[in-house]
């Protein structure tokens, strides 16, 4: 018994010896544990792994927690915030207008990071952080609730126009900001509006103050009755006129075609209202400096509530011009102007967002009947494109992450095309747009709809092995199997059948597909 | 109105284009943190890569630390991927995401070795007063190649942690201190200790061994 537990213990004389016993030794994970642990994590729903306190002792642990929650509750009963792990959520009703007024379409509500797309007649209007923000987003605009909660609320307009009420219960608890693709507005209270359009951003206030930050150049303050627009002109001099300019193409706001057209340094420049107070109803006017190269646009408001400015000098205002290149946006200024008028190139201008549209899209080279149709305004009539040209069509929009202008072009394919697998590719990228847009749902049933029509087409099994995949993601296992069974039976040697088969094994319990 | 999340869809599931050709995607890289959102989000194929690619450095680390036969080592491991997979987000991309992972596993398998050594405490106060047996004392029915870990078990969680991952493992001080947020100071006092202890330990083994062998031998 001894000599068997001298040997045993001495299997080390010191720790040095201890750690090369143990090296000798790696621990092994075998085969089975590995594919259970694999399994395991793999079933395990995200998200819910326990966090152990790593507290030395529960004493301290217990403190420490109390300590945690009494911090937390104090700060909740300070700030009135709904804890952190908890979403923020804002309330909507969205509006459809109609001669009367306006009618209600639809109420509810959606979490932070939520977009809101607006179409040319209705409006919606958002509130959160207790009610203490109202955001309406007008006709054909497109926002970006970014956060709605804490103490710094944010909200992004990519185009159209919000007006934002902001009516914190204590000044400077929180602030709220307006991020456009040329500046950040912040407000610490107030009621204001913001309007993204072709000619950049631009800032009326009808109560408080807020500071507007452009991306480029300093910030200024817009007090009530005032506004000021942010836009991009060229850094050209008077003196270097005999350059070509191109004169409204340096206006719309986040325009890469713009930047294609214009290669001349571009900043930030504020145009600044309130400098004439006027007693007409006009909204625009545009006094012209004594050489008349540049320009300032003054908004002044009809009730007479702006307030005037200390001095010129001290909100002096730099504009950037060319001379003649912002003489061509004095139509533009005015609102609704940039709808009908044209510039000096003779090119007509498109309402507003299908300029920004036709902008973004015109990124990659496009097909002539693309082109032109993209240079037209939605909903012109009477377009008549092939479907090859629909298909560009639709995946540009769908590039833009335009989902429901890709749908439009996709469900005219669908609808009229005398080619049956153009039809069924059609509803898969109709499913394409849902998938991307997270909806799996909708893409289930246009993935259905792109397999029945499209039976015995490539185009038909494919759409069968994206419907098995919705479905999984959408916990229908049995149709699941049922999707990948019938695309096997239908492209047995496709090139999805390896992944069809390993999905039915590994995930759906089919066995019998896992011998090869 | 629309009211979209935007972009929720996983890029490999991504299957079809506009002309219905079928793209055959790259095995995700273990090492890429867009693997390690993916797999956050759910995408079977980059869970399932990250796991092959790092469950036996996880496992072993794991183990070392609670002991190879411990039956909470692959609990353990099971939550170190859910936990990293749940704060993928927090990733930052300082390091390689196996060190990250290695990590993540540092730390729970501490911790666990930390409530362990706290729920065991009266047993070892009852041993230490004469009253009952310490709790995983090394025993002589293990065999000759458990006999080394089973010293192990009188080092505290943090001492033992610290001796594996630097004398059995080979890992610096500083790359431990990245692994547990432990101080290098800290950590070498604690090795000191470890070392101190284990060769107490040994020490009086054979000095308690040859003691019974002489009694036995007279």
């Amino acid at each position: 018994m001894s000599a068997r537990k001298k040997k045993e213990v001495t299997v080390a004389r010191d720790s040095h010896e201890l750690a090369d016993a143990l090296r000798a030794q790696p621990p092994v994970l075998d085969d089975v544990a590995r594919a259970r642990l694999e399994k395991a994590i793999l079933q395990a729903p995200r998200a819910s792994a326990p966090v152990k306190p790593r507290s030395r002792r529960p004493f301290v642990a217990g403190v420490s927690a109390g300590l945690a929650v009494a911090a937390l509750a104090l700060l909740g009963w300070l700030t009135f915030a709904p804890t952190p792990t908890e979403p923020e959520v804002a309330t909507f009703e969205a509006f459809r207008s109609t001669r009367g007024g306006e009618r209600s379409l639809r109420e509810g509500a959606f979490v932070e990071g939520e977009v809101v797309t607006t179409d040319d007649d209705q409006h919606v209007r958002a509130h959160f952080a207790e009610r203490r923000v109202e955001v309406e987003v007008a006709p054909s605009s497109r926002a970006r609730f970014l956060r709605l909660g804490g103490s710094d609320l944010a909200v992004g307009l990519d185009r159209g126009s919000v007006r934002v009420s902001f009516h914190p219960e204590r000044r400077g608890e929180r602030s709220l900001a307006i991020e456009t693709p040329l500046a950040r507005v912040e407000v610490v209270g107030t009621v204001f509006e913001v309007d993204v359009d072709a000619d950049g951003t631009r800032v009326r206030v009808e109560e408080g103050i807020v500071r507007v930050v452009p991306r480029e150049g300093d910030e200024r303050f817009v007090h009530a009755g005032e506004s000021v627009r942010v836009r991009q002109t060229r850094t050209a001099r008077a003196d270097a006129s005999d350059e070509p300019i191109a004169a409204n193409a340096s206006a719309n706001v986040g325009d890469s075609a713009r930047r294609a057209s214009n290669d001349g340094p571009e900043a930030p420049t504020f145009d600044e209202a309130g400098a004439v107070p006027s007693d007409g109803p006009s909204t625009w006017a545009e006094p012209e400096s004594a050489d008349g190269a540049l320009r300032t646009v003054v908004e002044t408001w009809p009730e007479g509530s702006a307030r005037r400015r200390r001095t010129n000098d001290e909100t002096a205002i730099v504009v950037e011009s060319g001379d003649g290149a912002e003489g061509n946006e004095s139509g533009a200024t005015e609102p609704g102007a940039n709808e009908s008028g044209a510039n000096e190139s003779g090119a007509n201008e498109s309402i507003d967002t299908e300029r920004e549209e036709s902008s973004v899209l015109a990124t990659a080279p496009t097909s002539p009947e693309v082109a032109s149709e993209l240079a037209a305004p939605r909903g012109t009539p009477g377009r008549a494109l092939p479907d090859d040209a629909r298909f560009e069509l639709a995946m540009r929009h769908l590039d833009a992450d335009h989902f429901d202008a890709a749908r439009h072009e996709l469900r005219a394919i669908a609808r009229t095309s005398s080619v049956r697998s153009h039809r069924a590719r059609a509803w898969a990228d109709i499913a394409l747009t849902y998938a991307r847009q997270g909806d799996a749902r909708q893409a289930t049933e246009a993935y259905r709809r792109a397999a029945q029509i499209g039976r015995g087409t490539e185009a038909g099994a494919n759409a069968l092995f994206a419907l098995g995949q919705m479905r999984l993601r959408l916990g229908e296992d049995e149709l699941a199997r049922a999707a990948f069974r019938e695309y096997l039976n239908a492209a047995p040697e496709g090139p999805l059948a390896d992944r069809a088969r390993r999905t039915l094994c590994q995930r759906l319990g089919e066995w019998e597909e896992c011998g090869e | 109105m629309k009211v979209g999340n935007g972009d929720a869809l996983e890029r490999r599931d991504v299957v079809m284009s506009s002309r219905m050709k079928l793209v055959r995607l790259p095995a995700p890289d273990p090492e890429d943190p867009e693997t390690l959102l993916s797999a956050a989000a759910g995408d079977d194929a980059c869970v399932r890569a990250i796991y092959r690619a790092h469950v036996d450095r996880v496992h072993r680390h794991v183990a070392r630390v609670l002991g190879r036969h411990d039956p909470e080592v692959e609990d353990v491991v099971q939550k170190v991927f859910l936990a990293a997979f749940d704060g993928a987000e927090g990733f930052g991309g300082r390091s390689k995401v196996s060190t990250w992972i290695l990590g993540i596993a540092t730390r729970r398998a501490l911790d666990e070795a930390r409530a362990r050594w706290r729920r065991d405490r009266w047993q070892r106060l009852s041993a230490w007063v004469g009253l009952g047996r310490a709790p995983s004392a090394p025993d002589e029915s293990h065999a000759m190649r458990d006999q080394a870990e089973a010293l192990l078990q009188v080092l505290t969680p943090d001492q033992r942690t610290v001796f594996v991952l630097k004398e059995v493992e080979g890992h610096t001080l500083q790359e431990i201190a990245d692994l547990t947020g432990v101080g290098i100071s800290t950590l070498h006092a604690r090795l000191q200790a470890a070392r101190k202890r284990l060769d107490a330990e040994l020490g009086q083994s054979d000095v308690r061994t040859e003691e019974e062998g002489g009694h036995r031998g007279a």
